[in-house]
């Protein structure tokens, strides 16, 4: 990475517990969870808490200034609420973005409104519309279109590791000189279908999410939507852009082991980090904070558990899973993680795993207190999707 | 230069053959699939629990591991450079409505991971993937018919990566339970360069399938 470094030079962010950048790091010092009981959603399975973004489509379609009645999906509506903030930070014009690429990480993409009108898709003419906005790729343009041409737009559905696929999408276009300025993330908002879907594998809890914990039930779901500006190093100077942080290694790997879980020793994880570092030049004692993948599943933090221990032997940095407060929100998550790294990278804070308690056996402690003042130099964010597909960031702080 | 000819296996619902070898069976349809299992692989029970889709996929790569005399299990050979990049016309259609019909029953409605996991075309690579430890690039392409010029182009862009060394490649569909079609093959990194002779070499194995 030593040609075409790879700077971050905006980053917008909308979840359950903030609408922008200032919001989410108040929260996060303040320790506040966003999950809670279930409002927009239009679902009998109240019983689950979820990490809701506290608008509905309507406050968001006014937000973003589009007319009443046109066609959109709230994937589509968070993604443009951080993307309108991401590209305000890195200060670009629409002009701009006819060079930039655009990379979006979705799989659940228009499914809320196919959901609310699939009896009108049968019966009637009324909403055909929305049949054109259910799949993934048309959400992605939605975003991007709203604020411009960009050069390319692509979506990745790697389910929840896509948002960081799509990042290290973005930073394989800049190292190869395809781009300098590709703007990366993900957007996923909560629909029946895959609440459903993890309801019927078993992986929900009935009350907020304890990552870590050795009482932990299952995740909570959440929603928002994260991007990051990717740009190569030389090309923000020229322009003076200010540099957020620096991605400076990534890994992904595959675990190979099972369709849907992951395995015991967290293979996949373990060398998904170990590439990602590698990568980036760096030992492990470099690394003073690992925000993790954390779900809160059985399944997921044993197995994290085990790859981060693999990884960084006696000498574990910090770890927190700041699901605990927004929810898993799934494809957005690498990205909306990304962000709370930077946040926490420049604002000098360690995120705090919200609501552990017991320590389980063989397990590792995740952190709980703030280390307010500390200094970040590096930090590692995991995103591990189903059946092992597992990517790993290092993100740096600039001087 | 003189080269090797690829291995390959074909298979379809009445046919099986190993490098131009048929092979003998009984059965035909959904059967032959298990008298296959049954005869040549018989220590992977999770078969049984496979879409059509996938254990078609996962039956010829076997036999063509099997004829390569790959060392599977226990070893690393190929963990990290063994990509897999197969190709298909209905991709998970058979599955989607086979599961569809599970919960059709509003008074007995339950959505069975273990039905709706194969609902995804891709599911099939990972089957192979996990079968043999491999942690290459997996990819499933749909396309409408099985295209000798379209494989080449992928599987040249597949080696692209520079940590694939070699790729387990083919074709596999099946549109209903009883009626799939499927070849495989394993291209390796040096076979790369000359897309055109990968683009003779599959156009032979299509033949062949499409002949059957």
């Amino acid at each position: 990475m030593q040609d075409r470094s790879v700077l971050i030079t905006g980053c917008g962010i909308v979840s359950a517990i903030g609408q922008d950048c200032g919001q989410v790091l108040d929260s996060l010092l303040k320790v506040r969870t966003g999950v809670g009981p279930l409002k927009y959603l239009k679902t009998g399975h109240t019983e689950f808490p979820v990490g809701e973004v506290k608008l509905s489509d309507e406050e968001m379609e006014r937000l973003m200034g589009i007319a009443p009645g046109t066609p959109t999906t709230r994937t589509a509506l968070m993604g443009m609420i951080a993307l309108h903030e991401a590209l305000g930070k890195a200060g670009l014009s629409r002009d701009e973005l006819k060079e930039c690429g655009f990379v979006n990480g979705t799989t659940v993409g228009g499914m809320d409104k196919s959901e609310q009108y699939y009896l009108d898709f049968i019966e009637n003419d009324t909403r055909n519309a929305y049949i054109g906005t259910h799949d993934c790729g048309s959400c992605s343009e939605m975003i991007a279109d709203r604020f411009g041409r960009f050069k390319m737009i692509t979506t990745i559905s790697t389910a929840c590791s896509s948002a960081a696929n799509a990042i290290e999408m973005a930073a394989d276009m800049i190292r190869l000189g395809e781009a300098d300025i590709v703007v990366a993330g993900g957007s996923e908002c909560i629909t029946k279908f895959h609440l459903n879907g993890f309801n019927s594998l078993m992986i929900l809890d009935h009350s907020q999410c304890r990552p870590f914990d050795a009482e932990r039930a299952g995740l909570n779901l959440g929603e928002g939507a994260a991007f990051v500006v990717l740009e190569e190093a030389g090309h923000a100077a020229a322009r003076n852009a200010k540099a957020l942080a620096r991605l400076s290694g990534y890994g992904n790997a595959c675990d190979a082991f099972h369709q849907t879980a992951s395995s015991p020793d967290g293979e996949g994880a373990y060398l998904a980090m170990t590439k990602a570092l590698k990568e980036s030049g760096l030992k492990p004692g470099d690394i003073d904070y690992v925000n993790a993948h954390g779900t809160g599943t059985p399944n997921n933090d044993e197995s994290e558990s085990q790859a981060m221990m693999r990884v960084f032997g006696k000498d574990l940095p910090p770890v927190s899973s700041t699901k605990s407060m927004t929810g898993h929100t799934t494809s957005a998550s690498g990205a909306i993680e990304t962000v709370i790294c930077i946040l926490a990278l420049r604002n000098g804070f360690i995120p705090v795993n919200y609501a552990f308690e017991h320590p389980m056996e063989k397990g590792i402690v995740p952190n709980m207190d703030l280390h307010k003042g500390c200094r970040l130099r590096h930090v590692l964010c995991n995103s591990f999707g189903f059946g092992g597909n597992d990517s790993s960031l290092v993100i740096s702080a600039v001087e | 230069m003189e080269r090797r000819e690829l291995d390959y296996v074909v298979l379809n619902q009445g046919y099986v053959s190993v490098n131009g070898r048929e092979l003998e069976h009984e059965a035909s349809g959904n059967a032959l699939l298990t008298e296959l299992y049954r005869n040549h692989i018989a220590d992977w029970p999770k078969f049984f629990k496979m879409d059509t889709l996938s254990k078609a996929g996962f039956v010829a790569s076997e036999l063509l591991i099997k004829e390569l005399g790959e060392h599977r299990l226990g070893s690393e050979e190929f963990a990290q450079g063994r990509a897999i990049v197969l190709f298909g016309a209905t991709a998970s259609l058979c599955a989607d409505r086979n599961y569809q019909e599970t919960i059709q029953d509003k008074d007995n409605y339950y959505p069975s991971p273990a039905l709706f996991v194969y609902t995804l075309p891709n599911i099939v690579t990972g089957e192979i993937a996990i079968r043999n430890h491999w942690r290459g690039e997996t990819s499933f392409y749909v396309t409408e018919a099985p295209d000798a010029a379209q494989m080449a182009f992928h599987l040249a862009c597949a080696f692209q990566d520079q940590v694939t060394d070699s790729i387990l490649a083919g074709w596999v569909d099946s549109s209903r339970n009883d009626d799939f079609q499927a070849f495989m093959t394993v291209v390796l990194r040096e076979d790369a360069a000359d897309t055109g002779w990968i683009e003779g070499q599959l156009k032979r194995m299509i033949n062949i399938l499409n002949n059957k």
